[in-house]
């Protein structure tokens, strides 16, 4: 910045401007016409005292620094001293509004005879009658009208209505799905603090729903709604899971939002937690939820049979085992509730299975890998979203295709993992992205669709992630479909390039799960 | 300026304490209507004008008038050039001046008609100046200062008087009762003292003439008001409660407790003294039920201790 106080200098500095603004070159003619000197030897006495500015005292008059034009801006960018003047300008606005009153003693000697008057006592009224009567006041009338109106619930959300506060506030508009119809397509407009949670703006929507008088009531629980990306027609996005009621309402950009009631899994909430879990030796295990404890063991037997599609043939049947005890055949007839145990194990009659312990893949070599390859084996891993919570899915892996999953009744009823196959002739590529220090790993199955090749992350400890690459990967070496030549193909070509984007993509992926 | 309708509001509510904002309440139902800045400092104090026109709000250095009917965030009138911090304010009850004690030992009156200065004055005591009370016949001011000293101003007369209650106990503050009979002034030792008063008219200074003393609570009382009707006299306290006392015969008659309630600073009756509001340090204002001691709202939205409000009501009927 320039030094201000040098006059010289900004004289200089002035007509420059001017010549190196004007486009019609008026400026420069009349500018560079004048007589320099005249001013010069005026200010000359004035210039000697104020050259302690910082500046070179002998500053010429052509060394003014060259004035650069605009890089095809529009206009300059403010500069931070623009800004900061700008504010200033504001604030002394605004300080011009506000009357100062500073003290000032009185110009003379306080003296009763003048100014006695002014500081009368006035007479109080003795023992007023009225005074015996009962009374309300306009407060008490208030209170005890509220109190027949009913209050709103939501209450102590209300100090986070931006409306009556000072500082960060985010106004959004919230759409109501559970309004009338006539209403469902006006979104309510909130203005909260920023930083409150996405919790505490539900609550604030609630308050503001309640307060406006609108139908149908809300429940006074609000863990009964969530709020979900809108549109701006109000058409709710259920593509995206609901914003996490923790995150702070700063962290999203979104002004239209959808107020939805969560579709409560109350009858469903304890089913869950039946959850049988049949490991079949050395290939993988299954978990199947169970409708409740008192279904016949048999049943489950059928289940993974089918799931597992083995057929069993005379003289080849399969029977289960508690997982902790091996060798030991349950009764089929017996009722799951009578099992102490959740976890079971797959054995064909006649033969023993190896303590589970015992079974080490290490031991497996790599050709029987590859030739066991083919056969169906199911993991449990967790699907990496960018914008959500992992969710754990069943990956099945087998010689035709992947298929995944979705594992326990997390989610709503508007976003649930959908249940995906990838044909193993579309799949191009499977490979670790990650491994985490924590012993986890992130994988990466790339496949085709129509003519897009897209992907899907999972997370797992990093041996199991291990296993599943190895065999997905030994898959697509037998079938050498044309999916894979292609990817592998185009990836040679394009090695670097696409290890870049790679990297970006994975790094823009984890910004956003941030 | 927009008005809104603030001005057809019979009752007025609004607290401000340490997170440097006044908030104003809808004090039925605890909905906070408004807030303003009060920027640098600190908000000790909180009265609002007879005529319901401005709040003033005292800090450091400053005493702010806010506009009560408009929704201009910022202050309209700014006093100052006080070194210290303000304690305490209040108005005269026709809005002919306002008196202000500090922490710079010093009372001040201030001409509020502008440019008229005929009612300045200022009255220097030995220490900083707690509180200062004015007595309802609006003619003298009672002071209480850090040294344990109160100092009756009689403002007319410019003759002063001053007593002691109790050796180094500061005086935290004092109330005389809308009648005019009786006064009460509470110190941080916690002990409460009970005068009658006589006189107080034309130049006739007020008489004291002691009642009793007794102990209000175990720690600092913080403040005293008498309720509207004369018959209740409410002291809150450092030790997290509030305590309502009848005056007939000083024995106690609620006491306002709430676990998360911390320093309760400051406190107002509504117009039929059925209702009480204390300010506290946690966060919090809140309404009390006088006769049950029962929380009836709160007034929640302050980021810092609450240490002041300011309430006005109405008698209906």
């Amino acid at each position: 910045m320039a030094m201000t106080d040098n006059a010289r200098f900004l004289i200089s500095h002035l007509r420059n401007s001017f010549i190196t603004s004007d486009d019609t070159g008026m400026c420069e003619l009349i500018i560079e016409s004048e007589d320099y000197d005249e001013y010069d030897s005026k200010s000359r006495h004035d210039s000697s005292s104020i050259s302690d500015s910082g500046m070179d005292s002998d500053t010429n008059l052509s060394s003014s620094y060259d004035i650069l034009p605009d890089m095809g801006y529009g206009h300059r960018r403010r500069s931070n001293t623009a800004q900061k003047l700008e504010r200033m300008k504001k604030e002394r606005r605004s300080q011009r509004k506000i009357k100062n009153v500073p003290w000032r003693d009185s110009s003379s000697e306080y003296n009763v005879e003048e100014k006695g008057h002014l500081f009368d006592k006035k007479q109080l009224p003795q023992e007023n009658e009225e005074k015996k009567k009962p009374k309300m006041s306009s407060l008490s009338w208030l209170l005890e009208n509220a109190a027949i109106t009913g209050s709103n619930p939501f209450l102590e959300y209300a100090k986070f209505d931006g409306k009556a506060s000072v500082g960060a506030t985010k106004k959004m508009d919230i759409f109501l799905t559970m309004a009338l119809p006539a209403d469902r397509s006006y979104p309510i407009s909130v203005v909260v603090i920023a930083t409150a949670k996405i919790q505490e703006l539900i609550g604030l929507v609630c308050w503001q729903y309640t307060n406006e008088g609108r139908e149908p009531m809300l429940h006074d629980n609000i863990e009964r709604y969530c709020l979900h990306i809108a549109e701006d027609d109000g058409e709710v996005d259920m593509d995206f899971p609901s914003l996490d009621p923790k995150e702070p309402v700063s962290k999203f950009g979104f002004s239209k939002l959808a107020l939805v009631e969560k579709d409560l899994p109350t009858a469903k909430s304890p089913k869950s937690s039946f959850v049988v879990t049949i490991y079949v030796p050395n290939r993988g295990f299954n978990k199947f939820q169970m409708e409740s404890m008192n279904i016949p063991m048999r049943d489950i037997l059928q289940r993974i049979l089918k799931r597992r599609k083995i057929r069993p043939r005379p003289g080849l049947n399969y029977n289960l085992e508690k997982q902790e005890e091996p060798g030991v055949s349950i009764d089929l007839d017996a009722t799951l509730a009578s099992m102490d145990t959740m976890e079971f194990s797959l054995v064909r009659e006649n033969s023993t299975r190896r303590h589970h312990n015992e079974g080490s893949e290490d031991e497996v070599s790599t050709m029987a890998d590859s030739l066991t390859s083919h056969q169906y084996k199911s993991y449990i891993v967790s699907m990496v979203h960018r914008l959500r919570a992992n969710t754990d899915v069943q990956l099945g892996v087998s010689g035709e295709k992947v298929e995944v999953d979705p594992v326990g009744s997390k989610g709503t009823k508007f976003f649930k993992q959908r249940a995906m196959t990838y044909d193993a002739d579309n799949i191009a590529s499977c490979e670790i992205l990650e491994e985490k220090s924590t012993g986890k790993s992130v994988f990466r199955i790339t496949y085709l669709t129509s003519h897009d090749y897209k992907h899907s992350d999972f997370e797992s400890d990093s041996e199991v992630g291990n296993e599943i690459v190895s065999k997905i990967n030994n898959i697509l070496e037998l079938r050498l479909s044309p999916v894979r030549k292609d990817f592998v193909a185009t990836r040679a070509a394009k090695h670097l390039r696409k290890r870049d984007s790679l990297r970006d993509s994975f790094r823009l992926s984890k910004y956003t799960d941030n | 300026m927009n008005g809104s309708n603030t001005n057809n509001d019979p009752i007025i509510l609004a607290t401000a304490g340490y997170d440097h904002t006044v908030r104003f309440w809808q004090a039925y139902s605890g909905i906070c209507l408004r807030t303003v800045q009060h920027p640098d400092s600190q908000v000790n104090a909180l009265e609002i004008t007879p005529d319901k026109q401005l709040i003033a709000a005292a800090g450091y250095q400053h005493i702010r008038m806010y506009d009560l009917n408009s929704n201009n965030p910022n202050p309209v009138i700014n006093y100052d050039g006080i070194s210290k911090n303000v304690t305490g304010l209040g108005f005269h009850e026709d809005g002919k001046w306002m008196y202000t004690g500090g922490e710079d030992n010093a009372v001040r009156i201030w001409d509020l008609r502008s440019r008229n200065l005929q009612c300045q004055r200022i009255f220097q005591v030995n220490a900083p100046a707690n509180c200062v009370c004015l007595h309802p016949n609006q003619g003298e001011l009672f002071i209480g200062d850090q040294s344990g000293s109160i100092h009756v101003w009689d403002l007319k007369t410019d003759n002063n008087e001053q007593l002691i209650p109790e050796q180094d106990a500061s005086i935290q503050s004092i109330s005389i009762d809308p009648m005019g009979t009786m006064m009460a002034a509470v110190n941080n030792k916690g002990n409460c003292y009970i005068w009658n008063l006589t006189g107080g008219k034309g130049t006739e200074p007020t008489k004291l003439h002691p009642k009793s003393k007794f102990e209000a609570h175990s720690r600092y009382v913080l403040k005293c008001l008498f309720s509207p009707d004369s018959t209740l006299l409410a002291t809150t306290s450092a030790d997290q409660t509030a305590k309502i006392w009848r005056t007939a015969d000083l024995t106690l008659m609620t006491e306002l407790k709430e676990t998360a309630q911390r320093w309760v600073w400051d406190c107002a009756f509504s117009g039929d003294s059925q209702y009480i509001i204390t300010a506290s340090s946690d966060n919090m204002a809140r309404l009390w039920s006088v006769d049950t001691g029962e929380v009836k709202k709160e007034y929640s939205g302050h980021q810092k201790a609450v240490v002041c409000l300011a309430f006005r009501d109405e008698i209906v009927q």
